[in-house]
């Protein structure tokens, strides 16, 4: 029987697909909208969509910044909506892992709208003074940064952890967890200049492979346009 | 202010303890590897008893290399060296295959374990010093990384040395030299590229063989393989890359490597091949086993003889 605490999880995680689903398409269709406000509005489970939309986070916004998907202000208006509606009292999450994404999506709503306040940087510093692995899986938890115009402590690790990033996504292939590798050769993708890997070969051969669900699906589809940009 | 060793004490001491033990068991146990009376050049199965063999004159031969191995050490050694010796009749068997075999590169690659100790056999060193300059053995189709062990074993010998570009061109035919993919990698190609870096250095001794662009490679991706084949117990193919680690010449040497593999080492020396059950038969364990009690005897050896004493 499940659980009233895991219950709300999966509907959440079903939500959460669904609507990558419709990012994909709004990024390999490229000037349609993914229609985040008609996501939220059309349901009989708001919440659920709504949480859907925070775990999603920034990713909305990947249509509009690399596929030049129009961003209406109904659609910013819901992923604000999404981000207030699971706040606690002070408003800072305790998980540094999900503050951080809060951080970027707030972050995009601002630079596309000044008027949605941006939030200050969290104070945590995740995966800094690691090995390889411990720096390579806070990396990959936090895949949704890596995304054009933003920039952060966070980026600024990334930049000078190729070779970690590049060994946990080799380490994270050799395991066939996919959905750790796509959000770590979406970073590399991210990153200028020598890397120790090829990324397109290793983001080629995921392609390939298959994925393990809609949300892989998207970290491949974003990895895939930060290195090779729409004209 | 001093560089830091690049091979902790603390490492050091565990590689070497390692090594003492799986020494001792490969000596304890060396009966059950004896050759079946009766045996000719001809070895029927080679890779039951002939082969196990040779890699315990390997690694027995690379105790006695490293000057900082104690006296104890080295009487093992040499106590286990005389035995496997006498097995191939004091390499009167070694000499009967060669000759029966033209092609063959086994016999010499045994030999030169014996030869790095001292063993010598003079109608065998004719023989091979004649092969030595025969162009069909020198165009025998092997695949890279075992031109680099006949290559290895011609100089252990003392045949005629490759040119340093020779051996340049035979480390960019193997699979590492193409500095390939390291996510493309499997459990045969992973055992096929310890043994190219075996070869070129041979085995710890000349980390200066190993061209420079394979050992910066080497220094990205060894601790993903060393981390997943450790995460599935595959203790034979970690102490093989633990030997990897030992011929770079900047060591690689993960303390918690080290430490996973004298952790499952038993009291008696052994090292079990993986993370499957182990026999109480004491035949069955040598046969299933002795390949990583001599493996982990050549990785604890390589280590600690790059620490010095």
């Amino acid at each position: 029987m499940p659980s009233a605490v895991s219950a709300p999880r999966e509907t959440f995680g079903v939500a959460a697909d669904r609507l990558a689903l419709r990012v994909l398409g709004a990024l390999r269709g490229p000037g349609d909208a993914v229609f985040v406000a008609e996501y939220v509005a059309d349901t009989p489970d708001p919440l659920s969509c709504l949480a859907a939309l925070r775990i999603v986070g920034s990713d909305s916004f990947a249509p509009h910044l690399l596929a030049g998907a129009p961003l209406r202000p109904q659609d910013t208006a819901a992923v604000s909506q999404a981000l207030t509606a699971f706040r606690a009292g002070d408003g800072a999450p305790s998980d540094p892992y999900v503050a951080w994404r809060d951080w970027a999506t707030a972050r995009l709503l601002s630079l596309h709208n000044p008027r949605h306040p941006a939030l200050p940087p969290p104070a945590q510093r995740p995966g800094s003074g690691e090995d390889w692995r411990g720096l390579s899986d806070a990396l990959a938890r936090l895949a949704p940064l890596a995304l054009p115009v933003l920039d952060s402590p966070v980026h600024e690790l990334a930049r000078r952890s190729g070779r970690a990033l590049a060994r946990g996504l080799t380490r994270a292939m050799l395991r066939r967890d996919h959905p750790t590798a796509a959000r770590l050769v979406r970073w590399l993708c991210l990153l200028p200049g020598p890397l120790p890997l090829d990324p397109l070969a290793a983001l080629d051969h995921l392609d390939l492979h298959g994925v393990a669900g809609p949300r892989t699906a998207l970290d491949l589809a974003i990895a895939r346009l930060l290195r090779e940009p729409v004209r | 202010m001093t560089a830091a060793p690049a091979v902790p004490g603390p490492v050091r001491d565990t590689a070497r303890l390692l090594a003492d033990r799986a020494l001792s068991w490969l000596h304890a146990n060396r009966r059950f590897g004896a050759l079946p009376p009766g045996t000719t050049e001809t070895l029927d199965d080679p890779d039951s008893t002939y082969k196990p063999l040779g890699e315990s004159a390997l690694a027995a031969s690379l105790v006695l290399r490293d000057p900082h191995s104690g006296a104890g050490r080295r009487a093992a050694a040499q106590n286990l060296l005389d035995y496997l010796w006498e097995q191939f009749r004091a390499g009167d068997l070694l000499y009967e295959r060669q000759l029966r075999h033209t092609l063959m590169t086994d016999p010499m690659e045994t030999y030169s374990h014996f030869a790095r100790a001292g063993y010598r056999h003079a109608e065998l060193d004719r023989l091979l010093a004649h092969h030595s300059r025969l162009r069909s053995l020198r165009a025998v189709e092997v695949v890279p990384n075992r031109r680099l062990a006949v290559a290895n074993a011609a100089r252990v010998v003392g045949l005629a040395p490759l040119r340093e570009d020779d051996w340049a061109a035979l480390a960019r035919a193997t699979w590492l030299g193409a500095e390939p993919e390291p996510w493309a990698v499997d459990w045969m190609t992973a055992y096929h590229m310890t043994h190219t870096v075996f070869h070129l250095t041979d085995w710890s001794a000349r980390p200066e063989g190993l061209p420079a662009p394979l050992a910066a490679y080497l220094h990205d991706w060894l601790p993903v393989w060393t981390d997943i084949w450790r995460e599935v117990a595959q203790w034979d193919l970690l102490a093989e890359l633990l030997i990897v680690g030992a011929c770079l010449p900047e060591p690689y040497c993960d303390p918690g490597h080290w430490e996973a593999l004298a952790g499952i080492q038993r009291p008696d020396g052994l090292v079990p091949r993986d993370g499957e059950p182990v026999t109480d038969d004491p035949e069955q364990r040598f046969h299933d086993h002795q390949h990583t009690v001599a493996v982990v005897t050549v990785a604890g050896t390589a280590l600690a003889g790059r620490a010095g004493p």
